[in-house]
C-alpha cells in the first residue's frame, strides 16, 4: 500500500518514543484528514477526525498487527470513526428536519463553499450523481478515485472481500457515466 | 476466441479496477478493435473516470491543521486517566450494591425471625453484644425460636427464667433429656408473643412501643 512501512517505527512508538509518535502523526496526517473529509464532507469536522483516529490508534497501537498494512490499519480507524460521525450528524439533521416541519420553520439553504469549488458542467453532474449513490457505493467510490487506492487496499480498509468492492464500483461507475451520458442528450 | 458484448463491458469495467489478467485483456482488445458501440462504452467510462478524479481532487482540496501532538498526548493520557476512573467509579457502585443488598438481605432476615415485631414493621430487633442470641426459626402462629448461646454460671432454670420460657419447652425444643447444659452450647429458646409467661422482658431487645405493650400484659 505504501512504500514507507514503518514496522520500526510502529515499535519505536509503543515503546513511547516521542519522535517516532510525531513521525508517525506526520506521515499520515494528511491522509487521515482527506478520508475524514471525503466521508463527512466538512473540514472542521475532518479536524477533528483526524486527531480523534490518532488519539484512538496511538490508545491501541499495541493491538496493530502487521496482517494489515499500518497504513490500512489507521485508515479502518478514520473510517469507521468517519462514519460514527456521520450518522450522528444524519440523526441531527433529522430530529432538525423534525422540528422544523412541526414549527414550520423556514430556512434557507446556505450556499456552502463545496457549491463553489465546482465549475464545469460535468463535474456538477457528476458530483450531483455521487451525492445521490448511497453511502457504501460513494464510500468505494471514494477510496478508489480520490485516494487512489488498490482494490487490495480498500477491502483491507472496509473489510470486505474484494469482489463486492468491484461489483460496487461497476454499480457507481455506470451511474456516474449514465449522468453525464443524460447531460449530453439533453 | 469471441466474446459478447455483455462480457466486454464487464471487463471494461474490470480493466478500470486493474483487475484484468492478459488472457482477458487480449480477448478484450481484440473485440475492441471491431466493435464500435464497445469502444465508445470504453471511452465513456474512462471519460467518467477522468471527470470523477477532477471533480473529487477540487472538491477536497484542503489541507488539514497540522495536529497539536501536545494535545495529543494529554488526550491519550486524559482518557487513560478517564478509564480507570471508570474502572474505579464502577467497582464503587459493585460494592455499593453488594452492601446494599447484604443490608437488605439482612434486614429482611431480621425482620422475618424477629420473635416480636413492632408495629412499624420496620425496626428488626438487633440482640446487643452481651445476649449472644439470634431470632431464627418461625414456629406456628407468633411463635419462634431463639438462639442463646450458654455462658458460664447459666442453668438452665435461669435462662428460662430469663426469657419466660419454661425449662421444659426449652428441653424439648433442643431435644435434650437432661438439664445439664454448658458454656457455648448453643440452645434454641421456643418464645411465643401472644404468650408471655412473665412480665420480665429480655433485656436486650431493642425497647418497641409494641414490646411494651405485650410485656406488660398478663399472661
Amino acid at each position: 500500500m505504501d512504500a514507507i512501512e514503518p514496522s520500526g517505527l510502529v515499535s519505536e512508538c509503543i515503546a513511547g518514543n516521542q519522535a517516532a509518535i510525531e513521525g508517525l502523526v506526520r506521515q499520515y496526517e494528511t491522509g487521515v484528514f482527506k478520508l475524514a473529509l471525503s466521508i463527512v464532507g466538512d473540514e472542521a469536522d475532518a479536524n477533528e477526525i483526524t486527531q480523534e483516529t490518532f488519539i484512538a490508534a496511538l490508545k491501541s497501537l499495541r493491538t496493530y498487527q502487521e496482517k494489515k498494512t499500518f497504513k490500512a490499519w489507521l485508515y479502518t480507524i478514520a473510517l469507521n470513526l468517519s462514519r460514527s460521525h456521520l450518522r450522528k450528524r444524519k440523526i441531527i439533521e433529522r430530529l432538525k428536519a423534525t422540528v422544523n416541519s412541526i414549527f414550520r420553520v423556514e430556512t434557507q439553504k446556505q450556499s456552502s463553499p463545496e457549491d463553489d469549488v465546482i465549475r464545469t458542467e460535468k463535474e456538477v453532474a457528476i458530483w450531483t450523481e455521487l451525492n445521490k449513490l448511497d453511502e457504501r457505493h460513494r464510500t468505494v467510490v471514494v477510496l478508489r478515485y480520490f485516494h487512489e487506492l488498490s482494490i487490495t487496499d480498500i477491502s483491507e480498509i472496509m473489510s470486505i472481500n474484494e469482489g463486492t468492492i468491484h461489483s460496487r464500483l461497476h454499480t457507481a461507475r455506470e451511474r456516474l457515466r449514465d449522468a453525464l451520458q443524460s447531460m449530453h442528450g439533453e | 476466441m469471441q466474446i459478447t458484448h455483455e462480457e466486454a463491458h464487464r471487463l471494461i469495467q474490470f480493466k478500470a479496477d486493474n483487475g484484468l489478467n492478459s488472457n482477458s485483456e487480449e480477448k478484450l482488445s481484440a473485440h475492441l478493435k471491431v466493435c464500435t458501440e464497445c469502444r465508445t462504452y470504453a471511452d465513456t467510462i474512462k471519460d467518467t473516470e477522468s471527470v470523477l478524479r477532477r471533480t473529487l481532487r477540487k472538491q477536497w482540496d484542503l489541507h488539514p491543521l497540522p495536529l497539536q501532538m501536545d494535545a495529543i498526548y494529554a488526550k491519550v493520557n486524559a482518557r487513560g486517566n478517564a478509564n480507570i476512573f471508570v474502572t474505579t467509579r464502577t467497582a464503587l457502585i459493585g460494592i455499593a450494591f453488594v452492601m446494599f443488598a447484604f443490608i437488605t438481605w439482612q434486614s429482611l432476615t431480621a425482620n422475618n425471625n424477629a420473635s416480636l415485631q413492632s408495629p412499624l414493621g420496620t425496626v428488626p430487633l438487633i440482640p446487643t453484644p452481651s445476649t449472644q442470641y439470634t431470632a431464627t426459626n418461625t414456629l406456628q402462629n407468633d411463635c419462634k425460636e431463639i438462639k442463646y448461646i450458654v455462658q458460664a454460671g447459666d442453668t438452665l432454670e435461669s435462662i428460662a427464667r430469663h426469657f419466660s420460657a419454661s425449662k421444659e419447652s426449652i428441653l424439648f425444643a433442643n431435644h435434650l433429656t437432661d438439664e445439664a447444659i454448658g458454656p457455648a452450647q448453643e440452645l434454641l429458646i421456643p418464645f411465643c408473643e401472644s404468650t408471655p409467661t412473665s412480665t420480665t422482658r429480655p433485656p436486650t431487645f431493642t425497647i418497641t412501643p409494641n414490646f411494651e405493650t405485650i410485656s406488660n400484659t398478663p399472661g
